[in-house]
């Protein structure tokens, strides 16, 4: 078969796949369209040894689709439809799931298409079409519904902040191509990518993964949100990022701003860990703390260097791994962490507690590794690196306490043998793949080296061996996942209906609550008086214009000064 | 001083005398264009001169009712007169006596003078036409502040301009002119029909030059051809939702779709004039709110400085280049509703029906954003092109922001449609102000989005009732507004953000910021409306609505993925 329709392949199965099941929803059709695409891919992956670039057309004057197959998309797609098919491997068989099923699988393929996409203009067109599939996914959940559904207020932020950053990212394509004269990967100079070009292009990806917890709750149901999150915003928010680092040549932003925004993303990842410990329920529990690892990513990116290019793909796949085995524990467990029910007392407990330490970064794996070269990159950057990594290391610390607070999520109802299937597959590839991170990081490890254009040996010698290797990194899991099991065995360590021993009380305390309240309702209040001002006559709409307009004119004379 | 500017000082004497002297004030308003028409003659252009002056005395035969001009109208027009020349004064004292550092560009002069009207306004006793004196100050400041800062050295240049902007303030007074009677004798249903095929005759004629040698001569291509099928497709939707609603609206939206299409079509500014003053006298009657005035007096306001602009520079530039370029594109603001004259388009429209705002906004403003477009090359010969760029993309950019943050007060869909109407028509002018191809053919691509989404969105109420179809017309419709593929949005936002870049980065930002607060303003509209149900329970259902829905999902659908065959259509067939 010609290589280019094998490389049309995957986003044309996807597309197919979708436009199906928004007619037909069906959960076995939805499995089958996922292991196509990434039987597809991984046939992608084995002839494509070297970069090859494959047009489509040209929808606008100088202005390709043209798809790109390189280790680095490749690497990136098959991970997100891995993902993707992982998470929803146990659902096959199953009528209803109550999930917008179309909507996912074409967010999929947008994300595919942005992934896959040999041009700047491409990679934002597949962004919009991944946001377009999610909006419609808020807004319209079942395609035969009588009405549109109303977004939540956590929802419509997100939707803001989603469409927001799809325009920031047609910007950067557009503000390249105006500097480079072409969008194109394989001819854009590696000083068109300048620190603005390179934050207008990465903003996206940054409110993506800086909003995961607004994400999943825009999903509404758990099972929708793994795949959102598996397939869709993970991928390719890490693949942008990644790509933004190879496009500038592997270092994008100057020493102050990257540890300035690292140093950020520490201190918002551990208000993230903290305020997971008053999370009124295990979906807010998990969300806030996949957003608190979300913000290391960012911190990786952030800090470049191939180092930090390894902690970023490190980190993507931890993320993802955790995400789509905690939402899935969260769907199954019907809200709450799997209880006794159809499980003994320590498989209960391990079901439980290896994800969350995991998460927690405890289990000898992704995790971990990201969390080491993370902290490796900081002290490479010397003194004020080393002063940034303050909050990034509180962050950690932060992260795994939310994770032992959110032990006390105890006592779900598995759906019968069903859900043990489901628990037990999302539980052994978790630590099947946190097993074989030493082998994938050699992945990563080249990977990095070739958006850095640096030699893979010095990256591999400037990451530093981090993780044991082999049988012994087996070995070591093994022994932490026994570990787990023999607390969860003992009674008093750990209740089925209570979590661990120690874990915060079950509701948050009031000092927790009332803040937030207060907030809302101030918010509220603050949006009413802005409609009621804008929607009429009055003074005050004519002065806030005004006021704007000058601001504006002033924003504007100091930039045409410069 | 040169004899032939002798008719512009007596006109100006005239305004003055109408000020000075609140019982004249009819005829010292109706004298000064007939004294400009004189002074246009006496330059070489007797038939526009002619005409101007014919049109003045008509309007004074005609405007025999006190109520066109609101009691007080002069006095504040007096006041507002006297603090833009003190504005103005105060800018040729800054500029010529105080020595200011050589680097200073005229936009900046231009932003300060924006600035300036903006706190005088704060500071001025509130009333019923404040946004009205804001934008005339506006315009007053604004003008002179430029074309003096452009020519530092030039008395004849800053005199010649002050008088150009005591003329525009004055002919808000001018409200008679141009009155076209509408077709009354006709039953509702006849006016209805016989309109609609009027439109579509005018639609039909010029789409293309194989038609022959008399369609030939009246064939489109470009922008104008886009904002011709943009009317086109408004018009059909404006006929099918109000047939769907059972509601069909008054004769007059379709004489301004056909207004719009003249003025596309003719591609004459001073022709494009007769039909803006025709629309300024139609609008304040089909709508009973307060906006329609002001909004009517602008549109006469753009239409005598078009006018005169481009008068001016027919006759062999007795105005500078730089206020050649001033006046053409303030008066082509003002009928795009840029900002601040958008403001009275909001305001207006706010209130309108659902079929006359789709009808003002798909058809009217596309052809008068067109015109705009045609007199580029005007501006590019008189040597301002990068300046006139530059000021046209920022004032592209200011109206993006202003309508975009008008817009996050949206309440419902019909709403959010017209809200959102200004900032898309900045984002079509950042894109013209490229002068380039690329940047016509994202205007071109802008006005086909607003054409196709806008309309849609006024009927949602209904339409969204409807399972299937309707709803997702109105998702469909959404998308393209908030520019996400595959929809006909997203490769205009591209164009758009191209052109903006290429003009500068403080365009490109004011850009952005447009297009963020739009999209957040769709956003938030999501938040607050789509629950709400019909207003009147009594959708339409059948072919109207299925070729609604078909039509507008193969455009913006095929318009999306395929780009350049739709800009193809756009730019190579008209001729």
């Amino acid at each position: 078969m010609i290589l280019s329709l094998q490389a049309y392949a995957p986003a044309a199965l996807l597309l197919a796949g979708g436009l199906v099941l928004l007619v037909r929803p069906s959960t076995i059709v939805f499995v089958l369209v996922q292991l196509a695409t990434l039987l597809a891919l991984l046939r992608l992956s084995q002839i494509a040894t070297f970069a090859v670039t494959v047009p489509l057309y040209e929808p606008l004057a100088d202005i390709p689709i043209q798809l790109r197959l390189d280790r680095l998309s490749l690497f990136f797609a098959t991970s997100a439809v891995a993902g993707a098919l992982l998470v929803s491997l146990p659902w096959a068989g199953r009528r209803d799931l109550g999930v917008p099923l179309g909507w996912m699988v074409l967010a999929e393929f947008g994300a595919l298409c942005a992934i896959l996409s040999g041009n700047l203009q491409g990679l934002a067109a597949g962004w919009g079409a991944a946001v377009a599939a999610l909006l419609m996914l808020v807004i319209l959940p079942e395609p035969g519904a009588a009405r549109l559904v109303r977004p939540g207020g956590a929802a419509t932020r997100h939707l803001v902040l989603q469409l927001g950053g799809a325009v920031l990212l047609t910007m950067g394509a557009v503000a390249i191509e105006a500097s480079a004269g072409t969008a194109g990967y394989d001819a854009v100079p590696i000083g068109a990518v300048d620190a603005r070009a390179g934050l207008l292009l990465a903003a996206s990806p940054i409110l993506a993964l800086a909003t995961l917890a607004a994400a999943i709750r825009a999903c509404r149901r758990p099972a929708a949100a793994a795949v959102m999150v598996t397939a869709v915003t993970l991928p390719m928010s890490a693949y942008v990022m990644a790509r933004t680092v190879d496009l500038a040549g592997g270092r994008l932003l100057p020493t102050g701003v990257a540890v300035a925004i690292a140093a950020a993303c520490g201190i918002l990842s551990g208000v993230y860990g903290v305020y997971a410990m008053w999370a009124p329920d295990l979906g807010s529990a998990v969300s806030r703390m996949l957003n608190a690892l979300g913000l290391l990513v960012v911190a990786a990116f952030a800090l470049g260097g191939s180092t930090g290019l390894v902690a970023l793909i490190a980190g993507y796949i931890s993320l993802q791994l955790v995400a789509g085995s905690l939402l899935t524990l969260l769907h199954a467990g019907a809200g709450r962490l799997p209880g006794e029910g159809q499980l003994p007392r320590w498989a209960a407990g391990v079901v439980a507690l290896v994800p969350l330490a995991a998460l927690a970064g405890l289990v000898v794996g992704f995790g971990l590794d990201a969390r080491l070269l993370l902290l490796r990159r900081l002290v490479e950057l010397g003194p004020i690196g080393i002063l940034a990594g303050v909050p990034l290391a509180l962050a950690v610390v932060a992260i795994a306490a939310g994770a032992w607070a959110a032990a006390r999520f105890g006592g779900g109802r598995l759906d019968g043998r069903r859900g043990v299937v489901q628990v037990g597959l999302i539980l052994a590839a978790l630590v099947g793949a946190e097993a074989a991170a030493p082998l994938l990081r050699e992945t990563a490890v080249s990977l990095a080296a070739a958006a850095s254009r640096v030699p893979v040996a010095d990256v591999r010698s400037s990451a530093g061996a981090a993780l044991p290797a082999g049988p012994l990194a087996v070995a070591v899991l093994v022994l932490v996942v026994a570990g787990l099991a023999l607390v969860a065995s003992r009674p008093r360590a750990f209740s089925s209906e209570d979590g661990l021993r120690g874990a915060p009380d079950m509701l948050p305390p009031t000092l927790a609550v009332v803040p937030g309240i207060a907030g809302r309702r101030l918010t509220q209040a603050g949006w009413a008086r802005l409609v009621a001002t804008s929607s009429g006559s009055g003074p005050g709409m004519r002065l806030f214009l005004l006021v704007a307009a000058w601001a504006g004119a002033a924003l504007v004379v100091m930039l045409a000064g410069r | 001083m040169s004899l032939t500017l002798v008719p512009l000082v007596l006109a100006a004497l005239a305004v003055a005398a109408a000020l000075v002297y609140p019982r004249a004030d009819r005829w010292g308003w109706s004298l000064a264009p007939i004294l400009v028409g004189a002074w246009l003659a006496a330059a070489g252009e007797p038939v526009a001169g002619g005409l101007l002056a014919v049109g003045a005395a008509v309007g004074l035969a005609v405007d025999r009712r006190d109520d066109d001009v609101p009691r007080g109208f002069n006095s504040i027009v007096g006041r507002l007169a006297a603090l833009g020349l003190g504005v103005f004064a105060a800018l040729v004292l800054v500029v010529r006596f105080l020595a200011l550092d050589a680097g200073l560009n005229p936009e900046a002069v231009l932003l300060g003078a924006i600035g300036l009207a903006a706190v005088l306004h704060l500071l001025a006793r509130p009333g019923p036409t404040a946004e009205s004196r804001t934008a005339r100050a506006f315009v007053a400041a604004a003008a002179a502040a430029w074309v003096v800062a452009s020519h530092p050295g030039s008395v004849s240049v800053g005199v010649i301009s002050g008088m150009l902007v005591v003329l525009s303030l004055a002919g808000s007074g001018l409200a008679g002119l141009g009155w076209l009677p509408q077709p009354r004798v006709l039953p509702a249903g006849w006016r209805l029909g016989a309109l609609g095929v009027v439109t579509l005759v005018v639609v039909l004629l010029p789409a293309d030059a194989s038609l022959g040698p008399p369609a030939a001569g009246l064939s489109l291509g470009g922008i104008g051809r886009a904002a011709v099928l943009a009317g086109a497709w408004t018009a059909a939707v404006a006929i099918l939702g109000g047939v769907a609603v059972r509601a069909p609206s008054s004769p007059f939206p379709w004489a301004v779709v056909a207004a719009g299409f003249a003025l596309a079509v003719l591609r004459f500014p001073l022709a494009a004039s007769a039909v803006v003053l025709a629309s300024a006298i139609g609008l304040p009657r089909t709508a009973r709110e307060g906006g329609a005035t002001a909004w009517s007096r602008v549109l006469v306001f753009a239409s005598l400085a078009g006018t005169a602009a481009v008068a001016a520079g027919v006759t062999g530039r007795v105005q500078g280049d730089d206020a050649i370029a001033t006046t053409v594109m303030l008066g082509s603001l003002a009928l795009v509703a840029a900002a601040p004259f958008g403001w009275h388009f909001m305001r207006w429209t706010d209130g309108a029906s659902p079929g006359l705002a789709a009808v003002v906004s798909g058809a009217f403003l596309p052809g008068a954003l067109a015109a705009l477009a045609t007199m580029q090359p005007a501006l590019a010969a008189v040597h301002a092109s990068q300046r006139a760029s530059i000021v046209l993309g920022i004032f592209g950019g200011i109206t993006a922001i202003l309508g975009g943050l008008y817009a996050m007060g949206a309440t419902d869909w019909r709403s959010l449609a017209v809200r959102t109407t200004p900032g898309e028509l900045g984002l079509a002018m950042i894109s013209v102000a490229a002068f380039d191809t690329r940047g016509l053919e994202g205007a071109a691509l802008t006005l086909a989005l607003l054409a196709l989404t806008r309309p849609v969105l006024m009927y949602a109420d209904v339409l969204a009732r409807r399972r299937g179809t309707g709803l997702v017309l109105t998702a469909l419709a959404l998308l393209g507004a908030a520019g996400l593929p595959p929809t006909l949005g997203f490769p205009a936002r591209v164009l758009v953000l191209s052109s903006a870049t290429r003009i500068g980065v403080a365009v490109a930002a004011l850009a952005v910021a447009g297009v963020v607060l739009e999209v957040a303003a769709i956003a938030m509209v999501l938040r607050r409306r789509l629950a709400r149900p019909a207003s009147d329970g009594s959708g339409g259902d059948g072919w109207p609505l299925r070729a609604l829905v078909v039509g507008t999902a193969v455009a913006l659908l095929g318009g999306g993925l395929f780009p350049a065959a739709a800009l193809h259509f756009v730019f190579r067939l008209g001729g």
